[in-house]
């Protein structure tokens, strides 16, 4: 009985689940690799956002004027990033939410966009820059 | 063989998947520490405007909110019979310049009242474990007025025997050591520092002491200690403020802490004080 050659039912199921488990793997992999870029892009967007948060604290708050401004004429970076775009907004702080007590407050908001596998990315950073405030 | 590869399919996937998982979880968690950090600029850019705390969470939106700002009026009047806790500013850069109040600050008249009136103070520098060469020695003025006045007395101390010797600085190495006994300071207990160096000497009429480290290419720690116990003239006035910020997104927090003093001379007193000879027009 005991040199009957062949494979046993044990090691027959064991290389059924080996091979699913790598079916599986393989079926994410495609995924793995777009989270990886993902967090790629989504690490770049902050940094820009960062960086613009820190050159307009860097604005002296009678200069710092309002509007919008279009992030990729700040930061060519930002065309590193598939179908990239943002905007940069400095405006009056809120008087009803933020600033109730009517301080010379500006808002800055930072918004990145881009595209990551067809779905729709955003970055958003936003502070405070008081006059004679961090850096005034 | 069959087993071999496919265990070393499976070791692969299995890495790339985890990869993955690890980086996106990375840079979420940064990009809320980014939301949290500006939640916190913001709310001390808040703070500092009305000069006072926040007390209720404030939504910036986006996910960013001020969870609230504390402050503190720094050094404090210790209570009655106790010494008062040495006030430590943040470390000094080369060539920045630390400010202490002495006279009362907020007086309307010139000179201003007295406020510190003992003829010594406890001066506190540097780290330990710092490299021979770059043991810090400092530069310390203070400003009295006596006889109608102002007038500054220089201190120029330096823990480095053999740099002193050549600098004509007063040689301190026996008041320095790697171990001096930890003190609480206005920025925690357990502060260590490789020097301490008592002024005396000092005129019942004080207004301002300057200082600023030398030699040293790195931030220095720096602190200011009245001496006695007394209820009046014992203590240093309160001079600075703290603000800390605390900024959430998500389930991060980060702090911001901003050291402010109330009163501060122009820039340009520095040169003048400092100047070797008479500055002119």
């Amino acid at each position: 009985m005991s040199d009957q050659r062949g494979v046993s039912l044990v090691e027959s199921l064991l290389v059924v689940v080996v091979v699913g488990v790598i079916v599986a793997l393989m079926a994410n992999l495609p995924n793995a690799m777009n989270l990886i870029t993902k967090s790629k892009e989504l690490s770049l967007a902050r940094e820009i956002a960062t960086k613009q948060i820190e050159d307009k604290r860097a604005t002296s708050y009678i200069n710092l004027a309002k509007g919008t401004e279009d992030l990729k004429t700040l930061d060519s970076r930002v065309s590193l990033l598939p179908g990239g775009d943002g905007s940069v907004v400095v405006e009056d702080c809120d008087t009803e939410k933020i600033c109730t007590n009517g301080e010379s407050i500006k808002q800055v908001i930072v918004t990145i966009n881009w595209k990551n596998n067809s779905k729709q990315q955003t970055a958003t950073l936003n502070t405070l820059i008081g006059k004679g405030g961090l850096n005034q | 063989m069959l087993i071999l590869v496919m265990t070393v399919a499976l070791a692969i996937g299995l890495s790339v998947v985890q990869k993955s998982l690890t980086d996106v979880s990375t840079s979420t968690k940064v990009e809320e520490s980014s939301r949290a950090f500006s939640a916190a600029e913001a709310g001390i850019e808040k703070a500092l405007q009305v000069d006072s705390p926040i007390a209720s969470p404030v939504a910036l939106g986006n996910e960013a909110t001020i969870k609230g700002v504390e402050k503190s009026a720094i050094p404090a009047v210790p209570d009655v019979g106790s010494r008062q806790i040495a006030l430590e500013y943040p470390p000094l850069s080369r060539e920045e310049t630390a400010q202490v109040w002495l006279a009362d600050l907020y007086s309307s008249v010139n000179p201003p009242d007295p406020f510190y009136t003992q003829n010594s103070l406890d001066i506190y520098w540097g780290l330990p474990n710092t490299a021979d060469a770059e043991s810090p020695a400092i530069e310390i003025k203070v400003i009295e007025y006596s006889s109608g006045a102002y007038n500054t007395r220089s201190f120029y101390l330096d823990p480095n025997s053999s740099r002193a010797e050549d600098s004509n600085f007063r040689n301190v190495s026996s008041a320095c050591s790697d171990t001096l006994p930890l003190i609480t300071t206005t920025s925690g207990d357990n502060r260590a520092f490789y020097c301490k160096f008592t002024l005396e000497g000092l005129s019942p009429r004080l207004i301002l002491l300057r200082a600023r480290i030398l030699y040293s290419s790195e931030s220095q720690p720096f602190a200011v200690g009245a001496v006695g116990t007394c209820s009046e003239g014992c203590y240093l006035p309160t001079q600075a403020r703290i603000f800390t910020s605390t900024g959430t997104s998500g389930e991060t927090q980060r702090k911001v802490s901003v050291f402010r003093l109330d009163k501060v001379v122009p820039p340009y007193f520095d040169y003048a004080i400092f100047s070797a000879g008479e500055i002119r027009k």
